[in-house]
């Protein structure tokens, strides 16, 4: 069996998937004879097994950086626990004032407030409601550019995609979604968005920009931080 | 799906604890798939962050509409179809069907035509150690992108997600021939979208020197 370059192009994929593509064994026997003698079929076929064993490898199409983190938050946000599940959290009601017992009821009652505290400071340390940046000792941005960023997920930063002092594996995310996350502008690369001191006698830095759009940029941080 | 290792009872068991009220356990429910539902959004729509909110909706209405989940069938896959379902109505709703340019559109031949690559740039090793490279991983995202619609759907459910032909068909409502030539044709375009630049660019050092800033 002789192929053309274009019988052996339409047959490819089903040769790259091996056994699973349904070619018989004289068709891959022909197409493997072609493809020794055409160096434009071979390029074909070498560049479709990089592909597909590029597209297989789970680090070639990553998770956005904090999904996991964001779906838990969401959900959590939206999902009520059933009625009796937090009366079960908030301890036995009613039983105890029958005991008569006044002692034996405040200790119940102090029980089930420390139980509920307990509660609250476990769910606030999985879902902090309140935004924090990362690193104390960097300034958070002041406003935030309708861009894509690089971020360390380890890091504390975020910068420029190309950024040199950007050294480890990056992940490209929104710039709003890098502030939400608590990551603070890399100083070198996106330190337009941070607030200069102004030098003495000077008016600040910000007022030269436009008032409106700064103003609207505040709000947006300060809706992204209450968030 | 393909996961390697599906528990069965276990899954069973926890969509019961849900049911019975503790619906604080359905993120561990979510946890195993939440890469396939990000993909499966991303397969439909191509932006990233479309996808991610297409694919929190999907686990919130799988979770509202858990009742109606038959344990007949693998949770995965009911979830899949729901983001599959999800990801189709922004898509009808954004118009982006509409947007597509002519010739990207499948037209009445345009599952048979040949296809005939304008590139035969020679790409025979890729290490895997580039992938560790950012500017790989965001050639590929490009390439990704730059598929039409009908493609990169069955490229990622095939090839990102290594599902079989007869799920990818089965979920995306087509042939299982049209997932046949949607993916030879995927793969060809995506292998045009790498090549030329993996002919040796990928292992170049970093691409300014020194005292050259990019962001000057």
């Amino acid at each position: 069996m002789v192929l053309s370059c274009e019988q052996v192009r339409r047959e490819l994929s089903g040769y790259v998937d091996g056994l699973d593509g349904g070619l018989d064994a004289a068709r891959r026997a022909a197409l493997e004879s072609h493809v020794a003698g055409c160096p434009r079929c071979a390029a074909l076929l070498a560049g479709m097994r990089n592909v597909v064993q590029l597209a297989r490898d789970e680090r070639a199409f990553p998770l956005p950086a904090g999904f996991s983190e964001r779906l838990r938050g969401r959900l959590a946000a939206r999902i009520q626990p059933a009625p009796d599940k937090v009366q079960a959290i908030s301890g036995p009601r009613a039983e105890p004032s029958r005991s008569g017992n006044p002692l034996v009821t405040s200790l119940v009652w102090a029980t089930a407030a420390a139980t509920l505290f307990a509660a609250l400071s476990l769910v606030r340390a999985q879902y902090p409601g309140a935004w924090r940046p990362k690193s104390r000792h960097s300034q958070p941005a002041f406003r935030i550019p309708i861009a894509q960023v690089a971020i360390d997920p380890e890091g504390k930063l975020f910068h420029v995609p190309q950024c040199p002092y950007l050294t480890r594996k990056a992940q490209i995310v929104s710039c709003s979604s890098a502030v939400r996350e608590g990551y603070t502008p890399c100083v070198r690369c996106e330190g337009g968005l941070l607030r200069r001191k102004p030098p003495e006698g000077q008016e600040e830095d910000s007022a030269k920009l436009p008032k409106g759009k700064l103003a609207q940029d505040r709000l947006e941080i300060s809706a992204l931080r209450r968030e | 799906m393909s996961d390697a290792v599906w528990d069965a009872d276990g899954e069973k068991a926890l969509i019961q604890r849900i049911r019975d009220g503790e619906p604080e356990l359905f993120y561990e429910l979510v946890r195993p798939h939440e890469r396939s539902v990000y993909l499966a959004a991303l397969a439909i729509l191509r932006n990233e962050s479309d996808a991610e909110e297409i694919a929190q909706e999907a686990v919130f209405k799988a979770f509202t509409h858990l009742d109606g989940f038959r344990a007949e069938s693998r949770f995965g896959t009911w979830l899949i179809q729901i983001t599959i379902n999800e990801a189709r109505m922004r898509r009808r709703k954004d118009h982006s069907d509409i947007m597509m340019p002519l010739e990207t559109r499948p037209g009445p031949a345009g599952e048979e035509t040949d296809y005939t690559p304008v590139d035969f740039a020679d790409w025979r090793e890729i290490p895997s150690e580039t992938l560790e490279r950012r500017e790989l991983r965001e050639a590929l995202a490009r390439a990704l992108a730059s598929l039409p619609d009908i493609y990169r759907e069955v490229f990622i459910l095939r090839d990102v997600r290594n599902l079989a032909t007869a799920e990818t068909s089965e979920l995306l409502g087509i042939s299982e021939g049209a997932v046949k030539t949607r993916l030879l044709r995927a793969r060809l375009q995506m292998r045009e979208a790498l090549a030329p630049g993996l002919g040796g660019n990928w292992s170049s050092p970093a691409p300014f020197g020194k005292g050259k800033k990019p962001w000057s």
